[in-house]
C-alpha cells in the first residue's frame, strides 16, 4: 500500500532533482520581445493598482482595457477603416477589439504629461516606463470620483479589448487634436465611461476610465501633451 | 481578465510578484522554450503563467528553494498546456504525454517511479504532497476543475502502486 508520506518523500526527490537539472541547463539567450514587455508592463500596473481596479470590481464597471493575444469569441461586426489608417475594430459579443497594423514612428516618444485635470483631483500613483504610462488620480475617497489614463506604444499584431461582459455603451466617434477615437458611455451609472484614442503617427493608443462627463474627460484627454 | 487582479491587495504580495517576475522569467522562459520550440508560443506561456501566478499570489510561498521548483512545474505546465492547444488547432494527433525533462541524476527507485508518470498527474502530486496545495488550490493554479484534480490524483496514485510493485519499491 503507498501512503501519503510515501508519495511526499517521492515527490520531494523529484523535485530536488528538477531543480538541480534546470540549474544546471544553460539558460536561453533571449531577449523578451517588446509585445511581451508590454503585455508584462501592463500586468504589473494592474498589479500595482489594487484599490482602483477592486473599486471597478465593486462598482461592476467591466469595460476594460488590456493587451490580448488572439480572441476567442465569434465576431458579429468588423469595421474595417480605410486602407490608409492603422487599425481596425472588431464589435464581439462581450467585447470591442482593435488591431493595429504598422511600426511606430522612429520618432515617435512617450513624453506626454496629463496637463489639465478637473479641479479637486490629484494624482494618487502612476506607473512610467520605456513603453507604456499610467496613473490614477482621485479625488476625495469616493472611487466614482476618480480616473485612470493610460497610454502605449502599439505595433502591427497587437490587440486591445475593451471587455463590456454584454453591458451596454452607448458609442460615440469623436477627435481629440485631431486623432479620431470612440467614447463609449455606459447605460448604466454604476459603470464607468471609456475613451479611447489613437495617435497613429506615432502609433501611441491612449485610454482613459471614468465616470466623468464627456466634456471633461475630453478636455483631459485632449491637455495630454508634450 | 482584470478581477483576479484585485486579489493582490497588498504590499507585500505585490513586491513579491515583481521579485517573482524579476528573478524567474529568463528560466521559466528557458523552461517553456524546450516544451514549445518557439520563442513567441514560449513569451506567451510566461505571461500566462505569470497571469496564474497573480491570480494566485497569496498561496505562493516565496522561500527560494521551494519557489524555484514552484515556477518551473508552474512556466512547464503552462507550456504543455499551449502546446496541446496549439496542437489541436492544426489537427495534430496529440501524444498522452511531451517529453520530459532527464532529470536522471540521483533520482532513487520511489522517485523514479513518480518520474515516469504522465506530465499533468506528476505535476499534480507535486504540487498536493511537495507543495502541499489542496485540491481547490490546484485548481486554481492549473485552471481546471477540483474535480479533475480528484481524479487525476486518484489515477496517479493507481499508476503509482503499479510502478512500486514492478519496481519493488513496496
Amino acid at each position: 500500500m503507498i501512503t501519503d508520506e510515501m508519495i511526499a518523500e517521492a515527490a520531494a526527490k523529484y523535485n530536488d532533482a528538477l531543480i538541480q537539472y534546470w540549474q544546471n541547463v544553460e539558460m536561453e539567450e533571449h531577449e523578451f520581445s517588446s509585445k511581451f514587455e508590454r503585455k508584462m508592463c501592463r500586468l504589473i500596473w494592474k498589479v500595482k493598482f489594487p484599490y482602483m481596479h477592486k473599486a471597478l470590481k465593486s462598482a461592476a464597471c467591466i469595460l476594460i482595457a488590456f493587451l490580448i493575444s488572439f480572441a476567442s469569441v465569434m465576431t458579429f461586426n468588423v469595421e474595417a477603416r480605410a486602407a490608409f489608417t492603422r487599425w481596425i475594430r472588431e464589435v464581439y459579443e462581450d467585447s470591442i477589439v482593435y488591431e493595429f497594423f504598422g511600426e511606430k514612428s522612429e520618432t515617435a516618444s512617450l513624453d506626454y504629461r496629463v496637463t489639465w485635470i478637473p479641479e479637486g483631483y490629484e494624482l494618487v500613483e502612476e506607473f512610467d516606463t520605456e513603453i507604456s504610462y499610467a496613473a490614477l488620480y482621485q479625488k476625495g475617497n469616493d472611487y466614482k470620483e476618480g480616473f485612470v489614463v493610460e497610454w502605449s506604444y502599439v505595433e502591427s499584431g497587437d490587440k486591445i479589448a475593451l471587455v463590456t461582459y454584454g453591458e451596454e455603451y452607448q458609442c460615440e466617434d469623436i477627435y481629440i487634436n485631431g486623432y479620431r477615437g470612440s467614447f463609449y458611455k455606459s447605460i448604466n451609472d454604476n459603470n464607468s465611461n471609456i475613451l479611447f484614442w489613437v495617435n497613429e503617427d506615432e502609433m501611441v493608443e491612449y485610454h482613459l476610465n471614468s465616470y466623468l462627463s464627456l466634456e471633461d474627460m475630453a478636455k483631459i484627454a485632449e491637455n495630454i501633451k508634450k | 481578465m482584470l478581477c483576479y487582479l484585485a486579489m493582490i491587495e497588498t504590499e507585500e504580495e505585490r513586491s513579491k510578484f515583481e521579485k517573482i517576475y524579476i528573478q524567474y522569467r529568463r528560466l521559466m522562459y528557458t523552461v517553456a522554450f524546450r516544451v514549445l520550440n518557439n520563442s513567441e508560443d514560449a513569451e506567451d506561456a510566461v505571461h500566462t503563467a505569470f497571469i496564474r501566478i497573480a491570480k494566485n499570489i497569496e498561496i505562493i510561498n516565496d522561500d527560494v528553494g521551494s519557489l524555484t521548483g514552484l515556477m518551473i512545474t508552474i512556466a512547464r505546465n503552462t507550456a504543455i498546456d499551449i502546446y496541446r492547444k496549439r496542437s489541436k488547432q492544426a489537427t495534430v494527433e496529440l501524444t498522452d504525454d511531451i517529453e520530459a525533462p532527464n532529470t536522471e541524476t540521483n533520482l532513487d527507485e520511489s522517485a523514479g517511479c513518480l518520474e515516469k508518470l504522465p506530465e499533468r498527474q506528476k505535476t499534480i502530486l507535486l504540487l498536493k504532497y511537495h507543495y502541499g496545495y489542496n485540491n481547490d488550490e490546484i485548481a486554481k493554479l492549473l485552471e481546471i476543475t477540483p474535480t479533475n484534480v480528484a481524479k487525476i490524483v486518484y489515477r496517479a496514485k493507481v499508476k503509482l502502486r503499479e510502478y512500486y510493485e514492478k519496481e519493488d519499491v513496496l
